[in-house]
């Protein structure tokens, strides 16, 4: 590893690090991320299915950049951060960094990568032990490490505490004492003190006030100038990625949707779910003139996540069978929510009383489901058939539709979903989509019509919601 | 906003000195501080060397086969002549009546008085001990310490203004004072009125003589057992001439003599328990909340099967086992007694502080310094043993009652602690059929003793717990301490 030099004053940044430019291809990897998984089991004698926080992520972070890490709470950005660090150990997978698999690493050279890689929390307040003073903190990784003399880490404390824009008699207070901000930079002061060249930071100004956001935000920028840093920056709030973000990777449940220049992402999205997720920023979503792409429901539990792609169940272009092509919007709108209603009964029956209920034939809920349909559809399926052109459904949806309700009133509410994924599933339900590069800079995007068989999601997107408008 | 230039980076020399340089620049505090130490230390010095060589020798004693304990005594009784402030030949209480005047008391006066000054000096004397360590404290944060606040400080202001607690930490005082210098407190001494009564004489003043009489014939002449003939109360002469402030046993020995001798075994047992089982309840905490999983899952069948054994029968049963064994004879049984206190113990206090250490270890600072490879048993010394002391010195007080109450009822139950080695449970039992009569001070005073050392130290502890965590409720159910005992 290329140790930089100086580690502090001195201002010869190393090259590359000017910014988001397109030579950003040519840079060497310095984290490679390969088919990262990582499942959180349950411990105990019923094991249920594990939580897949990280399902199978592969990208690069290359040396100098800083690679954004944007999706919502939950979707597993921070378990990525802290697997790729070795915080957590991976289920499967690999990080590789300088021919070193950091998690099968030991001795020698695990002290290195500690050394090399660092971390910045998200909550300033919980990441800094209370009872030591700002100098015996920031300190400590040196004396882990047992770098130089006694006087020497002293010394080096003190340069730090400058370096973070700390004044020296902080070095005996208390982080008590201390405002968010100013721990926060105790934090990166205590990240940065064994010199490292990689840190993940995660989401370190999510707790802190706007104004003081920015500073801390000016200063990580003015450190990797300076030091040659490389980042990776997770958080979920998109202004600030895209501020400082020379690449960013989206991640939706345990997976990474699109990968690619920051600029180009922001202002072509070419991910449905990157779509809907920049037009959730509140009075940015220019750049179209299409309406704000609005995410239904919440994401799935990533203890049973869907099939195929993560993110068909809220999809705001998913393929649809060509037999249902002439279904009004709202009709899709129903059948999507049924789905989700169905997914989630199945999920909470495991309770043994349900379970017993359904074995004897006693479904407790066959009501829930009809009034559930009444709702979406319009019409009661308890009661005498329905007619013709009532409610949004053809003839067939309706059939469909009447199948997988048959199941779910006996309680099967699982086979009731499968039903229903049969009739108006399609390739998003059944594969998992690969990442397509879709443009010259190499950003990625996993979704299936990127292949030449469909529409483009943008295109899929702006049709659907014209015909929403009609 | 941040000055990233590095170049105007003027270390503050003066604070990074070290602490003799900080001394050195200001040496009054310091200098008058030590100079109270020294004269402190000088006034006891010689009960100081008796008490740690007579400690040497017991130990050498005990071990089979190790050095010569005969001249370690030796050793020590020559310390013990040194001349020091406390001791009862400087203040002696003990003399007799010729007639006209006292005759070798302190300065004449009246044995009453004589004792009263000598219990007010060294009461005195441990209160400027402890007088001085506050000073040294409050000097040091002033002067010489870098760090204008710690969360320490708060804690003392916060114990300062907490009058429960400083209500318990008086009577802990007060019971730790009289356990230290329980031979100079006992208007006579263990030796002279409990063990060995026949071994000494003592002259008393009959009426129109004075005669001499071998101390336990003396006993037997001041017993209290019940009615108004033969009953020597509180604060009385007997018919020797000698001064009982708690009055007599049934057997006539000094009751205060008794008490006093009896705190100190009180104490070194529940110090002695408490310390090993908050020692290895400590580790422990932190091993399973460190390591979780399998370690936690081990110390939990552990301490289960420990708390699932019969504690009193296993004291008796190793009791007997034990008794005539080197281990056994040590400090009289006492120690044995620690140890099974101990080893019985350690999983109540490991339960309580399990759950705050694994409270510690789901922090993030937990986790950054395992990021930057910081060793696990750093991280458990400094990271998280940090924040279980507080609860640590809770649990450790009340259970230190918990422990003198245990020992006391053992003693009650003729359990424990080998006679004629004096226990407070052992007064009590013997007054228990005087309670109703003339002699109810042989029951009662101990009985009430015991009754206010528990309540001091679950006070302290409460003041602790209030002091450290001002968030905290009082209402804690699971800090009881280990009440009860036997």
């Amino acid at each position: 590893m290329s140790r930089s030099d100086a580690p502090a004053g001195d201002g010869a940044a190393p090259d590359g690090t000017d910014g988001t430019d397109a030579d950003g291809a040519q840079r060497d990897p310095l984290v490679e991320v390969r088919n990262l998984k990582k499942y959180y089991e349950d411990d105990g004698f019923l094991t249920g299915d594990p939580v897949k926080a990280v399902d199978g992520v592969s990208f690069d972070i290359r040396k100098g950049e800083t690679l954004g890490l944007v999706g919502e709470s939950g979707c597993g950005k921070t378990t990525l951060g802290r697997t790729i660090l070795g915080l957590e150990s991976a289920t499967d997978g690999e990080v590789v960094s300088d021919g070193r698999e950091v998690a099968r690493l030991s001795g020698k050279q695990l002290r290195e990568w500690q050394r090399d890689a660092q971390m910045v929390f998200q909550d300033p307040e919980a990441s800094l032990n209370d009872r030591m003073t700002v100098g015996e903190i920031i300190r400590e990784p040196l004396d882990a490490h047992e770098q130089g003399t006694k006087a020497e880490r002293k010394e080096r404390v003190f340069e730090l505490i400058d370096l973070v824009g700390l004044n020296e008699e902080h070095y005996y207070r208390y982080p008590h004492q201390f405002s968010g901000g100013q721990r926060q930079r105790i934090g990166i002061a205590r990240a940065l003190a064994l010199e490292p060249e990689f840190m993940v930071l995660d989401e370190p100004v999510s707790a802190l006030d706007v104004s003081v956001q920015a500073r801390v935000i000016n200063l990580l920028e003015d450190l990797q100038d300076e030091l040659g840093l490389t980042y990776l920056f997770i958080a979920h709030d998109l202004s600030v990625v895209r501020h400082i973000a020379d690449r960013v990777a989206v991640m939706y449940l345990g997976d990474i949707v699109e990968l690619g220049d920051t600029e180009a992402v922001y202002n072509d999205p070419a991910h449905p779910y990157t779509v809907s997720l920049l037009s959730a920023i509140p009075g940015s979503h220019t750049g179209t003139d299409r309406d704000r792409v609005t995410l239904r429901g919440t994401p799935p539990s990533p203890r049973d996540p869907p099939q195929g792609c993560r993110f068909a169940t809220r999809c705001p272009a998913r393929v649809r069978p060509a037999a249902f092509a002439d279904l009004p919007e709202t009709a899709w709108d129903g059948i999507d929510a049924l789905d989700t209603v169905l997914r989630e009964r199945a999920s909470l029956e495991d309770g043994l009383t349900d379970r017993l209920r359904r074995s004897l034939g006693l479904a407790a809920d066959a009501n829930d489901i009809d009034e559930v349909v009444a709702d979406l559809f319009g019409w009661h399926p308890g009661e005498q058939s329905p007619q013709e052109g009532e409610g949004p459904l053809t003839s067939e949806a309706r059939a469909a539709v009447e199948d997988a309700v048959r199941f779910a009133r006996r309680g099967e509410d699982e086979e009731a979903a499968a039903v229903l994924r049969e009739a108006f599933g399609s390739v998003c339900n059944r594969e998992r989509p690969e990442a397509h590069v879709v443009d010259g800079d190499g950003r990625t995007s996993a979704c299936v019509r990127h292949t030449d068989e469909y529409d483009s999601p943008a295109a899929a997107i702006d049709e659907r919601y014209a015909r929403r408008d009609d | 906003m941040s000055s990233l230039t590095g170049s105007e980076s003027v270390l503050a020399e003066a604070d990074a000195d070290p602490l003799t340089d900080r001394l050195l620049a200001h040496p009054r505090p310091a200098v008058i501080w030590g100079g109270v130490a020294a004269l402190l230390l000088l006034v006891e010095a010689g009960a100081l060397a008796e008490v740690s060589l007579r400690l040497l020798a017991d130990l050498v004693g005990a071990l089979p086969g190790v050095g010569d304990a005969a001249s370690v005594a030796a050793l020590a009784d020559a310390a013990g002549g040194v001349p020091t402030l406390l001791s009862r030949e400087t203040i002696p209480n003990q003399g007799y009546w010729n007639g006209s005047a006292y005759v070798g008391t302190f300065l004449g006066l009246q044995p009453a008085w004589a004792w009263l000054i000598r219990v007010a000096l060294v009461y005195a004397y441990a209160f400027a001990c402890l007088l001085w360590v506050y000073v040294g404290f409050e000097w040091y944060r002033t002067h010489y310490r870098v760090a204008d606040w710690t969360p320490r400080d708060d804690t003392v202001d916060r114990l300062r203004g907490h009058r429960w607690g400083l209500f318990g930490l008086a009577v802990v005082f007060m019971f730790v004072t009289m356990a230290v210098f329980a031979p100079a407190l006992g208007p006579t001494t263990v030796d002279q009125n409990l063990a060995n009564p026949y071994s000494h004489q003592i002259s008393y003043w009959t009426g129109s003589e004075v005669a001499t009489s071998p101390v336990g014939d003396a006993n037997l002449g001041s017993r209290s057992q019940g009615n108004a003939q033969t009953n020597v109360g509180p604060w009385s002469y007997d018919d020797f001439g000698r001064f009982h402030p708690f009055g007599t046993l049934p057997s006539g020995k000094d009751l205060f003599t008794f008490i006093a001798a009896g705190s100190r075994i009180s104490l070194v047992i529940g110090l002695l328990s408490v310390g090993l089982s908050a020692g290895v309840a400590t580790v422990f905490a932190l091993l399973s909340a460190y390591y979780k999983g399998r370690v936690d899952d081990g110390l939990i069948l552990l301490s289960d099967s420990v708390m699932g054994m019969p504690q009193l029968l296993l004291l008796i049963m190793l009791s007997v086992v034990l008794a005539g064994t080197w281990i056994g004879n040590l400090y009289s049984g006492a120690f044995v007694l620690a140890l099974i206190f101990a080893g019985t113990g350690w999983p109540y206090m490991w339960r309580s502080l399990r759950g705050p250490a694994l409270q510690v270890s789901e922090q993030e600072w937990v986790d950054a310094a395992r990021s930057f490879g910081q060793t696990p048993g750093t991280i458990m010394r400094k990271h998280m043993l940090p924040y279980i002391t507080g609860y640590l010195l809770i649990y450790g007080s009340m259970t230190l009652g918990g422990a003198i109450i245990a020992i006391a009822g053992l003693s009650f139950l003729g359990l424990g602690v080998d006679p004629p080695t004096p226990e407070w449970g052992r007064a009590v039992n013997a007054g228990q059929e005087y309670v109703t009569t003339a002699s109810w001070h042989i029951s009662l005073i101990p009985g009430a003793l015991i009754t206010l050392v528990v309540t001091g130290f679950n006070a302290m502890g409460d003041g602790i717990r209030d002091a450290i965590d001002p968030e905290s409720d009082s209402a804690e159910g699971e800090a009881g301490g280990r009440g009860g005992g036997a």
